[in-house]
């Protein structure tokens, strides 16, 4: 009230003789109230933040939703090459980071991500840059190896790809069952890329130090992304007939081997040993997984614990094999140990349990480097042979960034694989809208699956990814969405609607710093900043 | 825009409510609703400051400044006015706080909704005489400070129940609401719009400095008031009953509303359990 | 009602009515859109006669039956500002119920006029005739005007319109409670189309419109405070000319001439006795036989107490000797109220008379004729200085 005196403000046609009022308040700049101002700052969305690509998730997915596929297509396989697989195998990390996650459901990234990858199977990469006149060659053609060769062959570098099996994918293809990644698909995906691309690809190409010296001599740099070699066996676990390796059961198995037996041991708790039970299933054997810790420790991807469970996978947990001997009829006998656990989490073997004879058991635990070249400065590594065994994003993401590194080391500098450093989070802003939980791709029931390798999950149609893009908020990215406009008291935020794109602006002069517009941004791009 | 509400303000920024106020943001969205043809009909509460001052308005309707007992008794004598001159079709809103409502205002309030008078009566329940300095009403929840309960409201009291004085009146339109869930808000000001007769709506409206809360928290905290079940938003149905429109999105222990604020300071951890059993037996009675 | 029969108007009914009747049909004749009331003895007959009539037809209006006093005015308040006349009436503790209302109609300077029949306030109970109710409610800022018969009430009634609506200050009609209110009286009910023409229709401005959206009565500071107060000072200074101009139309078209103060036997009076209301009646029929015993005493009825007419009292009062006022009303430690707003207005005043603070009646005690005779004959033992209750 101190602010309205008689004579300011007023103009002396609105005073009447009566306690009449016709004058807006909006004479009174109560801006000069605040404390604090709203500012708005662009950020990173979590998800993308998530992602060890630093894939734009809300980027690509916004060009979807406005009609632009091939826009949306093009934009994220510049940094990932491989949707389609990786829209299948991807471990997510962007979906736990996602904003709508405990508000209704995560936006579903992978099977969007199948989505525009199925349809970029036929849809070529663009036109690599004018050549630059040096090459590079890539040592294995798994996820790394693929995606160092992408990044170099679109900006022009000439890229020879060296395989030492008899086709390219690596993990991907002998590491990853068709139900989760049909091998047609893998194909089909890799062929596009070193098509469009131009890559030259080597496969039964295997190559020792004395090729690497050779490649060195030939090219600008050299990629190392051979991947891993087999497992060893658990302590107390010795070599003989009915023991197997996890990935060389796998290869087994998917070149057709019928295997002897009907009852299956796996010994982990990472997505091999979950494949490897899996497919024993599909084979129609009996699989029980033994695991030392708890069923939540265990790394592998949730949701293929699950399915694996519904598939008929037994898991014993807690559970040491402490022995296991060859006995009659070349089956295994298993001693089964408590697992002890210290208090710093550590596990140790406890006292014995139970007895339990197999047909087969499967240690599918940790895998090896087979191969210690010598180091070079212009030999680079990635993928699980530069970091140990990880998800295929990791891998992706090592490859992308050995390629930029080369790219940066010959003065072709591009541009930086992150957004801006501040992340966008506010997911309690979305209590005020109502529960949107989408659609999930539909699955092969669990009765079907036991018997078949086809794939578990379906694909979104064209309208369903839609509207599931249309459920990314784009965190990080003012959207004009009209929220902090809807809950400011004051009037004070503005959109305006006259460019291409409504913008949102604040009223200083009558904003009162209440930050009720920051608090109610689900995309978190604004902040609350002290007021000079 | 969003929720598909207008883009035409009815409340001018430069009014006086304090950073943060739900009954700021009530009214705008209100009126957004309610539309150009309203009268406003404002008793003595907080809002006579956030009006503004003579010879400025808040607001682009027409605004009645009245006693503070006498919202009820006003805002009927305007709408028999306008039914004299032939304009049944204006709305008109009377706008009072708790203690205009709940304590001074309730006997024209009975008055007016036993006469069936053809308005929108809204109290906007910030629990307290706020604009005085936050002294008690008789829809101050138990535990909760104010200058005149500096140890709390005692438990022996709790909220008076206004939902029920007024079900026992048999209006033609009974709910409650907050702008903090605003599609059930904007839905419930929209059929109150369309109806006829005496029409109640049971608003519950922070306000940062009367229950100790950041002004940003505002409308998360009441949120918590919905989502414990404290402030269950409901309506009566044509059997005169009274049903939840809206689940609690997201249950919460009624604890983590009271902790949320620090009007709620005094109360001790031994109280809580009665004040959970209190809040949980009236909200099953809504389902 | 000047003493002079009344000449007799062009159109009109004669009937023999209640006073509270007679309100009533004042009331018909300014076709209000809205009625609000509460009852309250002596006030009810007022509100029966209008919801019958409302009921009848003969009054278009919106019956608002409300629950309390102070909802009556709030609701004739809500209506006047949303752009139709309006009336209410009521009494005693019905009245101070409304005080902080009365301020507020005042203060939003809506015009409004309310019928009080005047009565004692409690403690202890009392229903008869007292003027406490309506002088306790003379700084509220209302117009008031007292009536000694039923037909200055009715007349009463259409002059506050055309007043009220004139100044923008609510006009307060007072007739005596029981002693006006319910005894039978030949009245002069004017024809409609007669009132009509001197009444116009009401045309609001400023009022609750969305079609013109303004504000009312909002929170104001000091300065602005002031300047509103000081406004509606001067319309209650403009009342007096308004009121005459009014009063004499008034008088033309209807043939009854009224003033803010009447006088009788006035000419050569050295004693005036200064009277309100129905007692004015006791008095003349006092002063009647005093002039017969050849006391020169004359009467003063004072019609008109907010704004109180103090230049036409110092005007009327030059060269008397004394000046005995009858109070039905007291502001205790401070005598009769009318005395003290005697007294103020004579303040200054070269030649005043001396005059006498006589509290005559309150909570309806019977005052004849005798009672006056006495305190007249006896008037120079009085002190000035002291008020005079009877024995």
């Amino acid at each position: 009230m101190e602010t309205l005196q008689f004579d300011d403000l007023i103009a002396p046609a609105d005073i009447r003789e009566y306690p009449v009022s016709l004058t807006t308040t909006e004479a009174n700049l109560t801006g000069s109230w605040k404390f604090s101002r709203p500012r708005q700052a662009k950020k990173t969305a979590p998800c993308r933040d998530a992602c060890p690509l630093g894939v734009d998730i809300a980027d690509w997915l916004h060009l979807l939703v406005r009609g632009e596929r091939d826009a949306a297509l093009h934009r994220l396989r510049a940094v990932n090459p491989l949707p389609a697989s990786t829209g299948r195998v991807c471990p997510q990390f962007c979906r736990r980071a996602c904003t709508r996650r405990d508000h209704d459901a995560a936006v579903r990234s992978g099977a969007l991500e199948r989505y525009i990858g199925d349809y970029g199977l036929g849809v070529p990469f663009p036109v690599p840059a004018s050549a630059t006149g040096w090459s590079v060659a890539v040592i294995g053609s798994g996820p790394a190896g693929l995606a160092a060769a992408a990044s170099l062959a679109a900006a022009g570098v000439a890229v020879t790809v060296y395989e030492r099996e008899a086709a390219p994918g690596g993990m991907l293809r002998c590491g990853i069952p068709a139900y989760r990644l049909p091998k047609e698909i893998l194909a089909r995906e890799i062929d596009n890329l070193v098509i469009s691309l131009g890559i030259q690809l080597c496969c039964n190409v295997p190559v020792d130090d004395r090729m690497l010296a050779e490649l060195l001599g030939e090219h600008a740099f050299v990629l190392a992304a051979p991947g891993l070699g087999g497992s060893p066996l658990p302590a107390g676990i010795g070599a003989g007939p009915g023991v197997y390796r996890g990935l060389e059961l796998l290869r087994r198995l998917a070149a057709g081997e019928v295997l002897p037996g009907d009852r299956f041991a796996v010994i982990g708790g990472g997505n091999a040993a979950i494949d490897a039970a899996r497919s024993l299933v599909r084979h129609g054997r009996q699989a029980t997984i033994i695991y030392r810790r708890g069923i939540e420790e265990m790394p592998a991807y949730p949701e293929e614990r699950r399915e694996a469970l519904e598939e008929g996978v037994e898991i014993r947990l807690g559970t040491i094999v402490a022995a296991a001997r060859g006995v009659d009829g070349g089956r295994v006998e298993l001693d089964l140990h408590e697992a002890l656990r210290a208090a710093d989490g550590t596990v140790s073997t406890g006292s014995f349990s139970d007895r339990l004879t197999v047909d087969g058991l499967v240690a599918a635990i940790g895998q090896k480097a087979s191969w210690q070249p010598e180091s070079h400065k212009r030999l680079l590594t990635a993928g699980d042979f530069h970091h140990g065994p990880a998800s295929v994003a990791e891998a992706l993401a090592g490859g992308r960034r050995a390629a930029l590194e080369m790219l940066r080391r010959r003065g072709m500098a591009r541009e930086p694989a992150v957004g801006p450093a501040e992340i966008a989070a506010n997911p309690a802003a979305l209590a005020v809208l109502a529960p949107q939980p989408g659609v999930d791709p539909p699955r092969v029931p669990h009765r079907e699956r036991r018997n078949s390798f086809r794939e578990v999950c379906g694909p979104l149609s064209a309208e369903e990814a839609l509207q599931e893009a249309a459920r990314c908020l784009r965190c990080g990215t003012c959207t004009a969405c009209g929220l902090c406009w809807f809950f400011c008291p004051d009037q004070a935020v503005v959109i305006d609607q006259r460019g291409v794109e409504p913008v949102v602006r604040f009223d200083y002069d009558h904003c009162k710093g209440c930050g009720l517009c920051a608090a109610s941004c689900p995309r978190g791009v604004i902040d609350m900043e002290e007021d000079s | 825009m969003l929720w598909n509400v207008t883009t035409a303000e009815y409340l001018n920024s430069g009014h006086m409510a304090c950073p943060g106020c739900g009954a700021s943001l009530s009214m705008r969205h209100a009126l957004k609703v309610l539309g150009e043809e309203t009268i406003v009909v404002l008793p003595a509460c907080c809002w006579s400051i956030i009006a503004g001052g003579f010879p400025t308005t808040a607001l682009s309707v027409p605004l009645l400044h009245v006693p503070f007992a006498t919202a009820a008794a006003c805002a009927s004598g305007v709408r028999r006015a306008l039914l004299s001159r032939g304009r049944e079709e204006v709305t008109v809103m009377a706008w009072a706080g708790d203690g205009g409502t709940f304590d001074i205002g309730l006997q024209a309030l009975s008055g007016a909704a036993e006469r069936r008078e053809d308005f929108l009566y809204v109290c906007y329940d910030n629990e307290a005489y706020m604009n005085t300095g936050i002294q008690q009403s008789s829809a101050t929840p138990a535990g909760a400070w104010t200058t005149t309960t500096p140890a709390g409201k005692e438990f022996a009291y709790g909220k008076k129940d206004i939902l029920e004085i007024l079900r026992a009146h048999r209006p033609a339109y009974l709910v409650t609401a907050t702008i903090a869930c605003p599609e059930d808000f904007l839905a419930k000001f929209a059929a109150a719009r369309k109806r006829r007769g005496f029409r109640f709506i049971h608003l519950l409206s922070p306000c940062p400095p009367g229950w100790k809360i950041d002004s940003r928290d505002s409308l998360a905290v009441t949120r918590l008031a919905v989502d414990s079940g404290v402030f269950p938003l409901v309506e009566m149905d044509d059997g005169g009953r009274l049903r939840l429109t809206c689940e609690p999105a997201h249950p919460v222990p009624v604890a983590d509303y009271l902790r949320a604020q620090g009007r709620f300071r005094t109360v001790r951890d031994e109280d809580l359990e009665p004040l959970q059993r209190r809040v949980d037996e009236r909200l099953e009675s809504f389902r | 009602m000047t003493s002079q029969d009344p000449v007799t108007p062009a159109r009109h009914v004669r009937e023999m009515l209640l006073g509270s009747d007679a309100v009533a049909h004042g009331v018909r004749l300014c076709r209000p859109a809205v009625v609000s009331a509460y009852p309250i003895t002596p006030q009810t007959h007022i509100i029966e006669t209008l919801s019958e009539m409302v009921d009848r037809g003969e009054l278009p209006a919106e019956f608002i039956k409300v629950e309390s006093e102070m909802s009556a005015i709030a609701a004739c308040l809500g209506a006047v500002s949303a752009g139709v006349r309006a009336f209410t009436a009521t009494s005693s503790q019905g009245l101070a119920m409304m005080h902080e209302i009365l301020h507020w109609v005042a203060g939003a300077r809506l015009p409004l006029v309310m019928v009080n029949a005047n009565r004692a306030l409690g403690a202890p109970w009392n229903i008869w005739a007292d003027q406490s109710d309506s002088l306790s409610q003379r700084d509220t800022g209302w117009l008031q005007l007292y009536g000694e018969t039923a037909q200055e009430a009715l007349d009463g009634v259409i002059i506050a319109y055309r007043v009220t609506e004139a100044l923008r200050v609510p006009v307060m009609v007072m007739l005596d409670g029981f002693i006006g209110s319910h005894t039978m009286e030949p009245l002069f009910i004017p024809d409609p189309g007669l009132v009509d023409d001197y009444l116009p229709p009401y045309t609001p401005v400023d009022y609750l419109d969305p079609d013109n959206p303004l504000t009312l009565c909002a929170a104001t500071a000091p300065d602005s405070f002031y300047e509103l107060k000081k406004g509606h000072a001067r319309a209650m200074e403009r009342a007096f000319d308004v009121l005459d101009k009014t009063f004499a139309e008034f008088g033309d078209r209807f043939g009854r001439r009224y003033a803010a103060v009447e006088t009788a036997g006035t000419d050569d009076a050295e004693i005036l006795v200064l009277s309100t209301g129905a007692l004015t009646g006791t008095v003349r029929v006092a002063l009647d036989r005093l002039r017969r015993q050849g006391v020169p005493a004359g009467l003063l009825k004072l019609r008109l107490v907010r704004p109180f007419p103090r230049w036409q009292l110092r005007h009327l009062l030059t060269g008397r000797r004394r000046v005995i006022v009858l109070n039905r009303a007291v502001s205790y430690g401070a005598g009769g109220i009318l005395t003290q707003e005697l007294r103020a207005a004579c303040c200054g005043m070269a030649d005043a008379p001396a005059i006498h603070d006589v509290i005559v009646s309150l909570g309806g005690k019977e005052v004849y004729p005798e009672t006056i005779e006495e305190i007249v004959v006896r008037a120079d033992e009085l002190s000035p200085d002291e008020s005079v209750w009877r024995p």
